[in-house]
């Protein structure tokens, strides 16, 4: 999995809301620097908590290195505004007056996918090795974006296809292109999607796919995140949930949690199954674990796993 | 023998003497707001408290802005297109003189029925429809979910028809974004913005150096560019379409503001017991004070059942052959709840630190998700105990 992420320059996470996104972002920014790759990870929701895990820093619209070989900045909607009527304005004071304007707030509010757009652009220029925002202290090889979820991740890969539609020529449809190519070259950008073995996690997860398949942006293995332990054979199912409970009456006050996690197991698997068939590829486990809050010595062992995870196209129980 | 054996854990009685008080919001608000960060079953939760207000007898309906697909099916509301539905609880063998609506609430659909309310006239409401920009607002302007989600809920609370609504709100980042959106909304129709799109000049006879007034021009013009298609014409047309009535969303924003501070309503902040989400909740909690908003209680939902680890760990020793294999296994399982319940319990503590007295319920783990009608009205019985 880690070498899939590894081939590409830029890498969106995303997935439905609460399943570890941003675990999952760091986890591979980690495991990307242990490669000896110079990451920067992009932080698009403005509230984002991956400061936190750097022992509180404040992410800002630059990157800064937070831990060796990992960078992080977010993308601050005033600042791309900024730099968008810069572009147009080329005087800075100007600009900065012009973004104060109520007016102008809510005349860029109402022009669809401008901020989306602008999002883009930026994202691009930290993964275009030869802009002009990359000084030399900041090149990265590899840009991941902790994308926002789902529902906003969709229309924000689609912006410049939209807008190529509304406006075919001019100097914005030459960004526009140029950021259509860059999102479906697979030798360069690629999704990742993090779920859960959870019934509603895969059905959303399914959707978001066929959506991404459609935009035609390359998509990496689906990551199943917070997978406890697969322990039970099938034959030990089978024990636990027969009625009553297959086990000797010494293990009949256990039985209860057994049964419990037995039927989770079951779940979990079925849904994973369910995962693998319905996109036809393989997925990728990562193990649940439990942690604090924000707490980076967890993200590491994340890290560690996605260093050995095998992507595997089914799990079958049994292991010991 | 229960006093010997006190574990981490709180005893069932503990719970039930805390579920108590949450059953009487249940039995008194008019309003129950769920709030709370994407992914912790905020959906879920509002229809399970419908159905435990329709087992107490009550008049209910829960609207829900955009749930997964399964839940839609069991509630019965896939498209109505913002109607209600009647969720049948006769199929679940309840009658408690109580029924339960379900509806989605539609951004699109209820700003359509506003424009056609407020307009001048039928002509005119078809020119706003119809323009381009209406639909990138009705539909992608930041806040205009939320509001229309609000606008929604004031309609249906002042029919009357109801005794309770539960409502499920969209995931926010800060708790009061959606109290915030109409005044974001507004602020795109009011007056001053409204004459300034229809004549963009007139921002620039504001400013008063006429380098500025340059600069804004250009600026205006790079919009324009940008977007393509006459952004600011349509915007202007589209502003003029609704002039007439900006000054009746104002009112009905204001009315909408109010009646989430009235007596009868109460905030509920729906979170899951891991660390990450009690925080989001912990901070919720201060944003809804602040504001000065009515506060509930929590709901903390996927709790692993304590009951799975009051027991001590088995001993694999004592089996023998596929009998000890086992053991182990369920003395790791055993392991595993152990510590999931312990650092549960810690995090929910905080919100009972945070909010002494306040009422807080658990809906424990389930081994399958509940998306069928029938596995949240087994949660809504045991939530009515």
């Amino acid at each position: 999995m880690l070498a899939e992420v590894l081939q590409r320059r830029l890498v969106f996470v995303t997935g439905k809301g609460g399943v570890g996104k941003t675990a999952v972002t760091l986890a591979l920014a980690l495991a990307a620097a242990r490669s000896r790759r110079r990451v920067l990870v992009v932080e698009v929701n403005p509230h984002g908590r991956v400061g936190e895990y750097f022992g509180g820093v404040t992410l800002g619209p630059e990157p800064s290195e937070v831990a060796p070989g990992v960078s992080v900045a977010s993308i601050v909607p005033a600042i791309i505004m900024e730099e968008f009527a810069l572009r147009i304005l080329r005087i800075r004071a100007l600009a900065r007056r012009l973004l104060e304007s109520q007016t102008f707030r809510v005349v860029a509010a109402a022009a669809p996918g401008i901020e989306d757009f602008l999002t883009l652009v930026r994202i691009a220029g930290w993964e275009d090795a030869r802009s002009g925002l990359q000084r030399r202290r900041h090149r990265f090889d590899l840009v991941l974006v902790d994308a926002p979820a789902t529902g906003h991740s969709v229309p924000l890969l689609a912006t410049p296809g939209t807008l190529l539609k509304m406006l075919p020529f001019g100097p914005l449809a030459g960004t526009a292109r140029a950021l259509a190519l860059l999102l479906s070259d697979p030798g360069r950008t690629a999704i990742a999607v993090v779920t859960r073995a959870e019934e509603m996690a895969v059905n959303e997860t399914l959707e978001l796919a066929a959506a991404i398949m459609r935009l035609g942006v390359p998509l990496l293995p689906p990551i199943v995140n917070a997978v406890t332990p697969l322990r039970f054979s099938r034959e030990e199912i089978r024990r636990l949930l027969a009625e009553p409970p297959d086990v000797p009456a010494s293990l009949h006050l256990h039985a209860a949690a057994g049964r419990f996690s037995a039927a989770r197991q079951r779940t979990a698997e079925r849904e994973t199954r369910r995962l693998g068939h319905a996109l036809a590829t393989a997925s990728v486990r990562l193990p649940f674990v439990p942690a604090r809050r924000f707490a980076l010595p967890a993200i590491e062992q994340l890290a560690d796993a996605l260093e050995h995870a095998r992507i595997r196209r089914q799990r079958v129980g049994g292991a010991a | 023998m229960t006093e010997s054996r006190r574990s981490p854990v709180r005893s069932s009685r503990d719970e039930s003497a805390a579920r108590a008080p949450f059953v009487a919001l249940v039995d008194r608000q008019r309003l129950l707001l769920c709030v709370g960060s994407g992914g912790v079953g905020k959906t879920t939760t509002a229809a399970t408290l419908g159905l435990l207000a329709a087992r107490r007898g009550r008049q209910a309906a829960v609207l829900t802005i955009d749930p997964a697909r399964r839940l839609k099916d069991s509630l019965g509301i896939d498209a109505l297109g913002g109607e209600p539905h009647r969720v049948p609880l006769e199929d679940l063998g309840e009658a408690h003189g109580g029924s339960l609506d379900a509806m989605l609430l539609d951004a699109k659909h209820t700003f359509d029925a506003l424009i056609r309310r407020y307009a001048i006239s039928e002509g005119a409401a078809e020119r706003v429809l119809g323009n381009r920009i209406y639909h990138s607002i009705s539909t992608a302007l930041a806040g205009s979910q939320e509001y229309m989600a609000m606008e929604r809920l004031h309609a249906i609370a002042s029919e009357g028809r109801y005794d309770l609504l539960v409502v499920d709100t969209p995931p926010t980042h800060h708790a009061l974004d959606f109290l915030e959106a109409p005044e974001r909304l507004t602020a795109l129709l009011s007056s001053r913005a409204a004459a300034i799109l229809q004549n963009p000049t007139l921002i620039l006879s504001r400013e008063s150096s006429r380098l500025a007034q340059a600069a804004l021009a250009a600026v205006l013009r790079g919009l324009e560019r940008f977007t393509g298609f006459e952004l600011l014409r349509d915007v202007g047309e589209f502003v003029a379409g609704i002039e007439g009535f900006s000054s009746g969303f104002q009112s009905r924003a204001a009315e909408v503001a109010a009646f989430l501070r009235e007596r009868d309503t109460a905030f509920l902040l729906v979170t899951t017991p891991e660390p990450a989400r009690v925080g989001e909740t912990l901070a919720f909690h201060q944003e809804l004070a602040r504001a000065g908003l009515p506060f509930g209680g929590f709901i903390v939902n996927r709790v692993l059942p304590a009951d799975l680890v009051r027991e001590p760990p088995p001993d694999p020793a004592r089996e023998e052959g596929r009998d000890a294999a086992l053991a182990r296994k369920l003395a790791a399982v055993h392991q595993h709840f152990g510590g999931l319940v312990e650092a549960e319990r810690a995090e929910i503590a905080q919100l009972e630190r945070a909010a002494p007295g306040v009422p807080l319920i658990e809906i424990p783990l389930q081994i399958e998700e509940p998306t069928s009608l029938q596995s949240l009205a087994r949660i809504a019985a045991a939530l009515d105990g």
